[in-house]
């Protein structure tokens, strides 16, 4: 498998017009904005399930894929995000992903709870699904486990196998507790490089205990500056690293991505409105179930931005 | 080399103990005062030679690379997949969205750029050729008489402004309103605020207004455009509309200002134009390659890729040197001749490829027609005073003074 994957991979943010149909032109230059974001950017996450994925059709996330994968110089791999129910729509969501160019696929835990229970419980169960999907698709593949709340994360030893899977490229890991993650990250042991995907001021933690990279839908904003953040973290050279986290990319963690942003579930329409107000998004429109952002919220990411310094005026 | 030359254009003088080879090769900036005067050309041929792919510690976060061959530049400008336009300044303005097209890169800047492709064809500039030569002739009426003149505030500035308006659209009440704003743009005055901000209040307004009356403009055009059988939304309209003033004005003003100092310091070859009015189309275009106004733009990489034996990484920064490539005399017999009959004349003075100037037939025009005019107006033009003329450094090099006297010839 010739797919490794290091540094940062932003989850890219889906433009929409006001009546929610895709901004496509505007999301053509939401890839590429990212993918001259500098060598600290590995590639781009498409219709991440997080976002405004989860309310687009079967045809919307193909049409996304077929954007992406024009809009990506060479060398920038786009990864496919996937989420469904079933195993089966899984398999279909691959292999639309292979039939519109996703060089790789970021798989979740099927929704259905029945499923999420055996794959968070039985060690053995999600090697066994990923190799169901590893013998349906030849696309190289992350796995994705979400927050240990209300998500789903493998148990270590499942991960273990995980990795020594052939088509298993890296594990894009949500779970937000440092404690778990360095034990994982140990026992994974670089089969596979692991990506912290925390959009929350504990990031700049986990990472310490472990990675070779992050997943991040934050670095929509100031991607470049996220790129050399993470990269300039895990070669050590903290003094850059730390004095940008501590100026910039934790007051933004704290406000866009901390816990009222999870908690009401409202992520990529915070980081969308932040956007706006740096003047480079039309609107923070998202897509339901996403919900839209209130003016408290919105009040919270002007604020966010100004501590951060990268208001105009502040 | 001490300044007793009664020339302003001098490439040779010295501009202080940092006026080294290795001083420039390690710190190249397009940008720094200190090489006005044709210093820049001496320069950028000194890098040619010893460090054809430079690389300079100014500005951006990590530096830039500097490219001074044709051959370099041209393989940059057939790759548009690999060296995305935007920014296209360096250092960046730190604008987020492209400016539309000249940051729009595949597989968006054709469909962008096709939309005013008939507008600035040549044959559609051909026909405004009166309409340029009334709005060149009023200006050259009010100051001719006097037997001198600032040439840049008297003719290059208004002249090209007047014609930038009518293109746009812009109603006659606005008129003034609008010069205002463009002036303190090209000087960069911000005393009475931002004239950028003003400007896109501005064409927000006429947007709206050209929404409901559309007429045969560039902002009727693009208000009124579709993409895939989309109208464009309200910030690629607004994204558009503001390059095509700051695009079209200082640097066909600039231009024009060179020309005449080029005239100034050269009167057998002003003589020669007034003599031959039919070389004075090649001549424009020898004198853009000569002044190359907009010196240099940048471009960031995408993806890794060598150039002139270096390689470029991904996010890398590039700064094409269109100044030196235009001197390459690898492409240039005799490159630092001014040469009005020069065939070919493949310059980059106007970009190439893709990007290649989208208002260079206007341009080209306007020029020309500036100098015919001028050229029956105006005998034995020369510097008023070398010391008086100011030049302004930039991604686009200009004359902000250029006093000149010259005999004034009456025509009926
Ligand atoms: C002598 C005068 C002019 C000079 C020297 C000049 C120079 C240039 C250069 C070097 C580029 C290439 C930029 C790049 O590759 O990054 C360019 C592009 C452009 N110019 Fe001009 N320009 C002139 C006049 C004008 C005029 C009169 C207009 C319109 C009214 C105009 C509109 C544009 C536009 C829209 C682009 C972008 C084209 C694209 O990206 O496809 N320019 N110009």
């Amino acid at each position: 498998m010739s797919l490794v994957l290091a540094g940062l991979y932003p989850s890219a943010l889906l433009p929409l017009r006001e009546d929610l149909s895709i901004a496509e032109r505007d999301y053509v230059v939401q890839i590429q904005h990212l993918a001259r974001a500098g060598a600290g950017v590995g590639g781009v996450i498409v219709n991440d399930p997080a976002g405004d994925a989860a309310g687009l059709s079967r045809e919307e996330r193909a049409r996304v894929l077929e954007l992406a994968a024009a809009a990506a110089p060479e060398g920038f791999p786009v990864i496919a995000g996937i989420q469904a129910e079933s195993v089966e729509r899984v398999v279909e969501l691959l292999d639309d992903a292979r039939a519109h160019h996703a060089d790789a696929a970021l798989v979740f835990p099927p929704t259905d709870p029945r499923l999420t229970a055996e794959l968070t419980s039985a060690v053995d169960a999600p090697r066994r699904l990923f190799a169901e999907l590893a013998a349906a698709t030849d696309l190289p593949l992350v796995v994705a486990q979400t927050a240990a709340e209300g998500g789903a994360s493998y148990p270590t030893q499942a991960l273990v196998e995980l990795a020594r899977l052939e088509r298993v490229v890296a594990i894009v890991d949500a779970i937000g507790d440092a404690g778990r993650h360095a034990e994982q990250y140990r026992a994974v042991d670089r089969a596979v490089p692991l990506l912290v995907a925390v959009d929350g001021p504990e990031l700049r933690e986990l990472l310490l205990a472990g990675a070779e990279g992050a997943a991040l839908g934050i670095s929509n904003i100031a991607p470049r500056a996220w790129g050399a953040f993470v990269a300039d973290l895990l070669a050590g050279r903290r003094d850059r690293s730390d004095r940008w986290y501590a100026e910039v990319g934790e007051p933004l963690l704290r406000a866009l991505g901390g816990s009222r942003a999870r908690a009401s579930g409202s992520g990529a329409a915070w980081v969308k409105h932040g956007l706006v107000l740096l003047g480079q998004h039309a609107n923070s429109r998202v897509r339901p179930p996403q919900p839209e952002l209130s003016e408290e919220d919105g009040a919270a990411v002007r604020e966010a931005l100004a501590v951060a310094g990268l208001l105009p005026g502040h | 080399m001490s300044d007793t030359s009664d020339t302003y254009w001098n490439p040779d003088l010295s501009a202080g103990e940092h006026d080294t080879p290795e001083h420039w090769a390690a710190h190249f900036d397009g940008m720094d005062p200190t090489l006005s005067r044709g210093r820049f050309f001496r320069v950028s041929a000194e890098m040619q030679q010893r460090c054809p792919v430079a690389h300079s510690d100014r500005y951006e976060d990590g530096g830039f690379w500097v490219l001074s061959r044709y051959r370099d530049i041209e393989q940059v400008h057939k790759d548009p997949a690999t060296f995305s336009s935007y920014p296209v300044v360096c250092p960046s303005f730190g604008n987020l969205r492209p400016m539309i097209p000249i940051e729009s890169d595949p597989p968006l800047h054709k469909p962008y750029r096709a939309l005013l492709s008939d507008f600035f064809s040549r044959r559609a500039q051909l026909a405004k050729e009166p309409l340029f030569r009334r709005f060149a002739v009023e200006q050259l009426d009010r100051f001719v008489a006097r037997g001198e003149c600032d040439i840049t505030e008297e003719l290059c500035l208004p002249f090209v402004l007047r014609a930038l308006i009518d293109m746009l659209g812009v109603p006659d009440e606005d008129r003034e309103l609008m010069g205002d704003i463009g002036m303190r743009l090209v000087r960069m005055d911000t005393s009475r605020g931002n004239p950028a901000v003003e400007l896109y209040g501005y064409f927000q307004k006429l947007v709206a207004h050209r929404r409901e009356h559309p007429g045969d403009d560039v902002v009727s055009l693009i208000t009124h455009a579709e993409l895939d059988g989309e109208p464009l939304s309200e910030f690629e309209i607004l994204d558009y509309c503001m390059v095509i003033l700051p695009a079209g004005f200082e640097t066909t003003a600039s231009s024009m200002s060179y020309t005449f100092l080029f005239l100034a310091e050269n009167p057998e070859l002003a003589d020669r134009l007034r003599a031959d009015p039919a070389l004075i189309a090649s001549a424009v275009d020898e004198m853009i390659r000569y002044a190359t106004p907009v010196r240099a733009l940048a471009r960031t990489v995408m993806s890794e890729v060598e150039v002139g034996g270096q390689t470029m990484a991904r996010g890398d920064r590039v700064v094409l040197n269109w100044a030196a490539a235009n001197r390459d005399p690898a492409y240039f017999p005799e490159p630092d001749t001014l040469d009005v009959e020069r065939k070919p004349n493949r310059h980059m003075g106007f970009g190439m490829g893709v990007h290649l100037c989208t208002g260079i037939h206007m341009a080209r025009i306007e020029i020309r027609v500036a100098l015919e005019e001028a050229l029956k107006r105006m005998d034995n033009i020369r510097l008023a005073d070398p010391a008086a003329v100011v030049e302004r450094p930039g991604s686009t090099w200009g004359l902000d003074v250029l006093p000149l006297r010259f005999d004034p010839v009456a025509v009926s």
